[in-house]
């Protein structure tokens, strides 16, 4: 496998928030998942790798080249759908392909047609007029309509239905059949992440707290429910962090064999989810 | 480049119905002023070109190209406006029998042309008001610097027109080619320091 992109030492600084130092690689046939609360940074970094926002340290190597020297060519090989569909207005969905459609040198219109189909879209109905779901199905049609080599989604089940954020994911695995290509995924939906993705980085305050291959920080960690008498015996150092309710405490570990070792016999351990990953690292 | 330009002009096609149709129903009317002052007006309409920037710069595209498809785009749709006001003012002189003094409808074309040149500094306006909201939040005065210059130019007409044409054509001239001048060169400076 060969790596598609590789991020050294990203920094970027706005007046009131700072991504980075983040530094991160990606081979080609996985997924990475970006989890992290609202203002983790998730969209700045995703704008960073586009060449949207003009970074102030570091490199962004992707396809081997660089985002500074060859935006226009990179940015050929990737399809982006953000949460927020930014062309509405007096354009349709059919207009959309014939319009943005031609940026792109490996366009095909006829694809697109298909996908407009197959998500069941109006053709000629204003983008304005569709609902969030729909403007995001047309934003997924057309990235994959010009054979991207890496698909960039930011949010992109954000207000969908259950249904077809299942068929987006299935979408999703079938791109990557053809191994020499790559998805980066931002969500909040983390269940969606815990079926697909490969890789993790998970982001607070512009910061990396985490990040590596899915499986492994899952089997390193696990969630502990016990008793709140256990906490004395057990240095809160081993947990990334605690949570306590009535009924006793979970936490989440990364030092599973210590805190095993001082428990009570009482006690409930389980594989945690993408979710508790994020909800322990980032309130740690 | 030739997209970006096909797409300025599609996404405003409704707009242009409008642009041909209003100017129509007053030269009928007769008040040649109120045909100058709407065309300008759907004019400046058009130049929200960057409404849809955010976007733009996802695509493979530069940003240097995004902003001289934006002025290329601005000046066709100028010439066009041109063209247009010289067919209107020559049919309503020949077939609505709308009595136009050639030398008041030269300086008429010609002050258009100014306010149009005024107008195009919403481009680079539009592209500072990105990380600057201040000038975000002021940039729809330059409306008001149009209208501004605009009144006077109707008001006192023939007292332009007693000044020889030529040094309205050479002022023209001047201010067009400045203002595009600053305006092209602020807008390739600011777009490569811009967060979108």
């Amino acid at each position: 496998m060969s790596k598609i992109l590789e991020i050294n030492n990203l920094v970027k600084r706005y007046k009131d928030f700072k991504l980075g130092e983040i530094s991160l690689t990606l081979e080609s046939g996985a997924i990475l998942g970006i989890v992290g609360p609202n203002g983790a940074g998730k969209t700045t970094l995703i704008k960073s790798i586009l060449g949207m926002v003009v970074k102030d340290a570091g490199t962004i190597n992707i396809f081997n080249k660089s985002i500074d020297k060859d935006g226009v060519e990179i940015r050929d090989r990737i399809g982006f759908v953000s949460n927020e569909m930014a062309v509405k207005g007096l354009v349709t969905p059919k207009l959309l392909g014939k319009i943005y459609g031609n940026f792109y040198s490996k366009w095909d219109q006829k694809l697109y047609d298909e996908y407009l189909n197959r998500f069941e879209l109006p053709p000629t109905k204003y983008l304005n007029k569709l609902s969030q779901g729909m403007q995001m199905k047309t934003s997924l049609a057309f990235a994959l309509s010009h054979y991207a080599d890496l698909l960039i989604l930011d949010e992109p089940t954000a207000g969908l239905d259950p249904i077809f954020r299942e068929e987006i994911i299935d979408i999703l695995l079938q791109e990557l059949e053809d191994t020499s290509k790559s998805i980066i995924i931002s969500s909040h939906i983390t269940s969606d992440l815990d079926k697909c993705a490969d890789y993790l980085l998970v982001m607070n305050k512009g910061k990396t707290l985490l990040s590596g291959a899915k499986d492994e920080i899952i089997d390193s960690h696990r969630l502990i429910k016990a008793d709140k008498a256990d906490l004395n015996q057990i240095s809160k150092e081993s947990f990334v962090n605690i949570r306590k309710n009535k009924f006793g405490f979970e936490g989440l570990t990364n030092d599973i064999e210590t805190v095993t070792e001082n428990i009570s016999k009482e006690y409930v351990i389980e594989k945690p989810r993408v979710e508790d990953i994020m909800y322990y690292y980032c309130k740690k | 480049m030739k997209h970006m330009i096909l797409k300025y002009f599609r996404k405003r096609a409704t707009l242009l119905y409008s642009f041909l149709l209003i100017p129509a129903i007053f030269i009928t009317i007769g008040n040649m002023n109120l045909v100058f002052l709407t065309y300008i007006s759907f004019t400046f309409s058009f130049v929200f070109i960057f409404d849809d920037f955010s976007y733009a710069v996802a695509l493979p595209i530069s940003r240097k190209n995004i902003v001289i498809a934006n002025y290329i785009a601005y000046a066709i749709l100028a010439l066009l406006n041109v063209t247009y006001l010289t067919s209107v003012l020559f049919l309503g002189n020949r077939f609505f029998s709308i009595s136009t003094d050639l030398s008041l409808s030269l300086i008429g074309i010609l002050y258009s042309i100014n306010i149009l040149g005024v107008f195009s500094l919403y481009i680079p306006l539009s592209i500072i008001s990105k990380d600057n909201p201040v000038v975000a939040r002021f940039s729809y005065l330059i409306i008001v610097l149009g209208y501004l210059l605009i009144s006077p130019i109707l008001h006192y007409f023939e007292v332009l027109a007693k000044i020889n044409v030529a040094y309205h054509i050479i002022f023209t001239l001047i201010l067009v080619s400045s203002l595009t001048y600053y305006g092209v060169k602020t807008s390739l400076k600011k777009i490569e320091t811009i967060d979108f």
